[in-house]
């Protein structure tokens, strides 16, 4: 579709979702990465008044637990070691500053688009420790899951990743557990469902009654979804649908799961906000521990408790927007952000500071 | 304004303001500061425009150029953009033990060569070398100064309601290309990077005398962090078109890739003009007909709204377009 046809085709799902929305309707967006392209294309701007947007739980980084930041900030304080991160998470606040505080204080840190970056540098700086920084869901475990494949056939001993990769299903049935939640239907995460498929979300509308629809991230996908859902919801026909199968297969990518397979497990996890979730994190096979970061520096992680007055949790969760947060846009502003979810640029917090905090003419 | 010293500091957005506004005009003092690409103040010899600016890009040579024309470009570009007429450059190099003679002799051709073809010649300069390590190679300081002619006087606190918003070509090629040389994205990219002179393509527009209200040089931080300046600088709110953003494909299609915005991505041969909006069709045809504002564009226009930049979107909906912060990241996923 061209650009002209792609404007058209959005105008007309939205007149159509106008005429159709009857009752009220509150929908999440799983990914972070629909929260900022709601944001961007001002998609709430054309909604009918009934139908609710809320952010949920997947943006990695507003999802990393307090303790797992203080841990990998005391891990890149060590001498000798070189942590490599993804950009995100380099501005985000432990209780001892950042990444990017401690890098000023002359840790060594660096951004990498990739694993197997990390692991290009270890390679070449065989006299430093190169840690990997693993956060992500299922679009980046498969990711570290290639490095430490690679690690391990060229016996590359310097590299390991301090592993907080997460995984998303366990943590949808964990919401929809939480009684409290009142979700009508899930916009489906379309770069995690690329990697897990689209079968194992049938438990949403089979065991919950709960609908979701898997979509892509331009405007009019997100449109479309979000129509679908609130038929479903009218109808009360609960179901799982993929509308971005030109990417995401019913079964995913094999070869991906196959490697992370290989490499992890599934584990018990701790999700900032929403607690310890069973079965929602990876942890390393028994085959991989040498290149677990926690396991050879010996760090742990600590039970820390939340920050005062951060609403996080609620948020994540899908009970409050960002304002009704009291620190929001007061003591936490994207350059310094009390929680993650100011920080990252898929963060709830962030999204609508950035783009729907103006008054709009 | 306490701590450190982080990237995020040199980024050109919130954090670069406050550090300029809470560490240097506190102790400058800032009553002289005219906030403006360069400063213009009048001596014995006519109106004269002043600016100075430090290179430190990573790498030093770039498809499209190299430290050197960057050094050049960016300084003449900002006499420009208070439509001055360069007359003289000075240039400092801090240079790094260990650095290849033949490097330092390309990059010293470069800014020879455009000193050469535009006639501004470079009068002064110093050299000093560092430690292995102290550096990162070469950077380079600038100085430029410039005459401005008497009817002209280029300043956001010209712009008023109904200005039309021009910008003098494609945005984020520089930023664009410069990110996907970057170790480790792996990106193959035919984008080069826009570097150029901009004085004549600038005094072009010297006809239309005051109905040019301001322009400016679209660099670090790019046209989305210029417009909120002005927006800031003028009181005024500003609204601009997705849908008449002169962006390469390739740069449209990266940025999404990688998590960027080409509003933001630097510049390095692109000028933002604030004009009267009677002229702004004869203002467009002149950046035309010159070489580097042949894809000039009319991206927006000024309102007496709040003081903010506002996007109205390709999807017909409207949304505030943030001042940047902190360096530009790629995103987790």
């Amino acid at each position: 579709m061209n650009r002209t046809n792609e404007q058209y085709y959005f105008q007309l799902l939205s007149e159509k979702l106008n005429r159709v929305s009857k009752i009220p309707v509150k929908l999440m967006e799983v990914c972070g990465t629909h929260t900022m392209a709601i944001g961007k294309a001002g998609i709430r701007q054309v909604l009918p008044p009934a139908i609710e947007l809320v952010s949920g739980p997947g943006c990695p980084v507003c999802v990393t637990a307090d303790g797992e930041i203080d841990a990998f900030l005391d891990l890149a304080c060590l001498p000798g070691v070189i942590m490599t991160t993804y950009g995100d998470m380099i501005r985000v606040p432990g209780s001892k500053g950042s990444l990017r505080d401690i890098k000023a204080q002359g840790a060594d840190i660096r951004v990498v688009y990739s694993p197997m970056e990390a692991l290009e540098l270890a390679r070449r700086e065989r006299n430093r420790e190169i840690v990997f920084l693993g956060v992500g869901f299922e679009t980046t475990a498969p990711a570290s899951a290639h490095a430490l494949l690679t690690a391990r056939r060229e016996n590359i001993e310097n590299f390991s990743i301090f592993n907080l990769h997460k995984t998303v299903p366990r943590a949808l049935e964990a919401l929809l557990d939480d009684t409290s939640m009142l979700i009508d239907g899930f916009i489906l995460p379309g770069h995690v469902s690329a990697i897990i498929g689209e079968k194992v979300y049938s438990v949403i509308a089979d065991r919950y009654g709960v609908s979701g629809v898997i979509a892509g991230f331009t405007a009019p996908e997100i449109m479309a979804a979000v129509l679908k859902l609130v038929l479903l919801k009218q109808r009360g026909e609960p179901a799982v649908t993929n509308q971005y199968s030109h990417i995401v297969s019913y079964r995913g990518n094999t070869p991906a799961q196959n490697m992370l397979r290989e490499t992890f497990k599934p584990c018990d996890a701790q999700w900032r906000g929403l607690g310890n979730i069973p079965g929602s994190g990876l942890k390393l096979n028994s085959d991989y521990l040498n290149y677990d970061a926690a396991v050879k520096f010996g760090i742990s992680i600590k039970e820390t408790k939340g920050r005062s007055g951060c609403r996080c949790g609620n948020i994540l969760k899908g009970l409050a927007k960002p304002p009704a947060c009291p620190l929001f846009g007061t003591t936490c502003l994207p350059e310094s952000p009390v929680g993650p979810c100011m920080v990252s640029s898929e963060g709830a917090c962030a999204a609508y500071y950035l783009y729907e905090g103006g008054e709009l003419p | 304004m306490s701590g450190k010293i982080t990237m995020g500091h040199g980024g050109g957005g919130e954090l670069s303001a406050r550090l300029i506004s809470e560490v240097f005009l506190k102790a400058f003092g800032s009553c002289e500061l005219q906030a403006n690409d360069s400063a213009v103040i009048d001596l014995p010899g006519g109106r004269t425009a002043v600016t100075t600016d430090s290179f430190v890009i990573s790498p030093i040579f770039f498809p499209g150029g190299d430290i050197g024309k960057l050094a050049f470009c960016g300084t003449v570009n900002d006499l420009a953009a208070v439509g001055a007429v360069p007359k003289a450059l000075s240039a400092s190099f801090i240079i790094e033990e260990g650095m290849d003679i033949n490097e330092l002799k390309v990059i010293a051709e470069s800014i020879g060569n455009l000193s050469r073809a535009s006639g501004i010649p470079i009068i002064t300069g110093d050299t000093k070398v560092v430690d292995k390590g102290s550096g990162d190679k070469v950077y380079i300081n600038t100085t430029g100064i410039g005459l401005v002619p008497q009817n002209l006087e280029y300043h956001p606190n010209k712009i008023v309601p109904g200005d039309s918003i021009i910008v003098s070509g494609t945005i984020g090629d520089h930023g664009y290309c410069i990110t996907a040389l970057r170790e480790g994205i792996d990106i193959r990219s035919s984008v080069i990077s826009d570097c150029q002179p901009l004085h004549e393509m600038v005094s072009a527009l010297a006809v239309l005398g005051d109905k040019v209200h301001a322009a400016r040089d679209a660099t670090r931080g790019g046209i989305g962090t210029v417009l909120n300046e002005w927006a800031r600088q003028s009181g005024r709110g500003i609204l601009i078109k997705e849908s008449s953003l002169p962006v390469l494909p390739e740069v449209r299609g990266g940025c999404g890739l990688l998590g960027l915005d080409p509003l933001y991505l630097a510049n390095e041969g692109k000028m933002v003009f604030a004009s009267a909006a009677d002229k702004a069709d004869e203002a467009l045809a002149l950046l035309r007909k010159h070489p580097a504002g042949r894809d000039a564009e009319i991206i927006g226009e000024v309102s007496d709204g709040k003081a903010q930049l506002i996007m109205e979107t390709e999807w017909g909906t409207r949304r505030l377009v943030p001042i940047p912060r902190g360096e530009l990241l790629p995103r987790i996923c």
